[in-house]
């Protein structure tokens, strides 16, 4: 700490005093849920699926309830295992063609309700997080599809759940099954709302084929996501087989100004660039990009047009019009934003929101951040013909 | 759809839980009224849990959730009506204005980027790497701007002796 002049201190400790650490955690980790709901307010005019609490009996009869017959359409296996389409993804697009692909995560989960939860997410085969959640921790686990996993046929069991009605999944006839509701805070307009997990189960087989997160009756931004299986097991291993960098000593620098060939021996290839001049936006830095995750450290370049610095979540001015063009030999952790470990077929560009791209061109990574999505595929195109 | 982040809801918490204090304080200073710091840094996390999907990994977490605070605190300030703010001190002084309030409103009088960086090197005791991260400047910019501050408190400090000696 600099030597401050003990009336410069008294001022700042007057200014602002030293506080209690603060304890509103559970307002602030019910934010991402009311976002959802928030973005997609205007959507509550469109919402198709009335959701309806009906009253006829799905009960009863040699077979049981429906309740009953859904819980045993998942087995009775001390292990539950689902994998879920996740809301996430990207969009692939043709450099050539512009045809484009959505391309969805999946999220898998394994449930031992006495040793807990391993949740692996992947993209395209690769897996982006490997995590596990002893029974104490389950509450961190994001329940916009764990609840499949963890909650489903505890309430099928217990008869908590409650039978909505009827509708259509992708033209299959499904019953809708309320899985949990909550009445939690929305942070954005300090209010208490209903938020509810639903289950739409095929009425053919009584498995388990898409899910959904509701408030205050109306579906939530990601839609309805698809149960792509659900199944119990004998047993499952919930070992974590990817383990997360957090806590692992991580370092991103970016350095120096580069000519072209002195950013090709850094690269350790000839350096790909989308001309001096993109969209009005000329190159105005090559930057020695190096990262470094526990003791290995990867480097490469950065190519800046327009400012040398902006863009990104967090940033004072992320105004101005910009792009960056990261390259390098050798996929890590810290390289990509959007997805981890993967770049899309050559001649492709792997687009997230509006923002972020992923691509090679010539056995190079590229990734890509851009002030909007046409000067990404502009620079794609630059960077594939390059 | 959405962007793709490796932040869990954990981390965000652990961050919260540690530095949260810290946070409030800075925010306090920033904002200059402590409900509004509160609330600069409750809807910061409200904002990072929210993004923690499109959480850029070439930073430090911690130097993210400054720039979150830091940004929602000057939001939070800049939507103050001048005449809702607390009574700002004039700087000429009175008489019997203490030599402590007539710095702290020299202080408030501070260029934004030095205040944010003696707020962040006084308060969270940050070192110059870290301040760099959480004002997106350099290193060496930090080092230059808590220069000028600490000069620019010196004289001004000079002159607050002067007045009420």
């Amino acid at each position: 700490m600099d030597v401050l002049d003990p009336v410069v201190v008294d001022a700042l400790e007057g200014l602002s005093p030293p506080r209690p650490a603060p304890d509103r955690w559970r307002e602030i980790a019910v934010a991402e849920s009311g976002r959802r709901t928030l973005l997609l307010a205007p959507l509550a005019l469109a919402a198709t699926v009335a959701v309806v609490v009906l009253a006829w009996p799905f009960g009863g009869g040699t077979h049981g309830t429906l309740l009953e017959r859904a819980a045993a359409a998942i087995g009775d296996g001390p292990v539950l295992h689902v994998v879920v389409q996740d809301g996430w993804g990207g969009t692939q697009i043709d450099l050539a063609s512009g045809a484009r692909t959505e391309i969805h995560g999946t999220d898998e989960y394994w449930y031992d309700p006495q040793k807990g939860v391993r949740e692996v997410s992947s993209f395209a085969g690769v897996v982006q997080g490997d995590a596990f959640y002893p029974p104490a921790r389950l509450q961190y686990l994001d329940k916009t599809l764990a609840f499949l996993a963890t909650d489903y046929r505890k309430a099928l069991q217990s008869g908590s759940a409650r039978v909505l009605g009827s509708d259509t999944v992708d033209g299959r006839p499904v019953y809708w099954i309320r899985v949990d509701t909550q009445m939690l805070p929305d942070t954005s307009d300090g209010r208490d709302h209903e938020w509810a997990h639903d289950v739409a189960v095929a009425q053919d087989t009584l498995k388990p084929v898409a899910t959904r997160e509701t408030r205050d009756g109306i579906v939530g931004p990601d839609g309805i996501s698809h149960v792509e299986s659900i199944e119990t097991v004998e047993s499952a291993s919930l070992s974590v087989t990817h383990p997360s960098i957090e806590g692992v000593h991580m370092r991103f620098d970016q350095t120096g100004s580069l000519t072209h060939a002195e950013a090709s021996e850094v690269l350790g290839a000839p350096v790909l660039t989308a001309g001096e001049e993109i969209d009005g936006l000329r190159l105005s830095r090559i930057a020695k990009q190096t990262r470094t995750v526990g003791d290995v450290t990867h480097t490469g370049v950065s190519l800046y047009y327009g400012p040398d610095s902006g863009g990104g979540i967090g940033t004072l001015d992320p105004a101005a019009p910009f792009l960056r063009v990261s390259e390098t030999l050798t996929l890590d952790d810290l390289f990509q934003r959007g997805v981890e470990g993967y770049s899309p077929p050559a001649g492709t560009v792997l687009i997230f929101g509006t923002t972020i791209g992923v691509m090679q061109s010539q056995g190079v990574h590229i990734a890509l951040e851009g002030s909007s999505q046409q000067l990404l595929l502009d620079a794609a195109r630059a960077l594939a013909g390059a | 759809m959405h962007v793709r982040r490796t932040l869990r809801l954990d981390e965000i918490e652990a961050a919260y839980r540690e530095h949260g204090a810290t946070f409030e304080r800075v925010a306090i200073a920033v904002t200059r009224d402590e409900g509004r710091g509160c609330d600069a840094v409750q809807e910061a996390f409200a904002r990072a849990v929210r993004g923690r999907r499109a959480f850029r990994t070439d930073a430090p977490l911690v130097a993210w959730l400054w720039r979150i605070v830091l940004n929602e605190a000057r939001r939070q300030r800049s939507r103050v009506v001048e005449d809702e703010l607390p009574e700002e001190l004039e700087a000429s002084g009175t008489d019997d204005t203490t030599a402590v309030e007539l710095v702290r409103a020299r202080i408030a009088e501070l260029p934004e980027r030095q205040r944010l960086a003696l707020f962040l090197r006084y308060y969270a005791d940050l070192d110059y790497e870290s301040i760099a991260q959480a004002l997106d400047v350099k290193p060496g910019t930090v080092a230059a701007t808590l220069h000028a501050a600490h000069r620019r408190l010196a004289v001004e400090l000079q002159e607050v002796n002067e007045w009420t000696s």
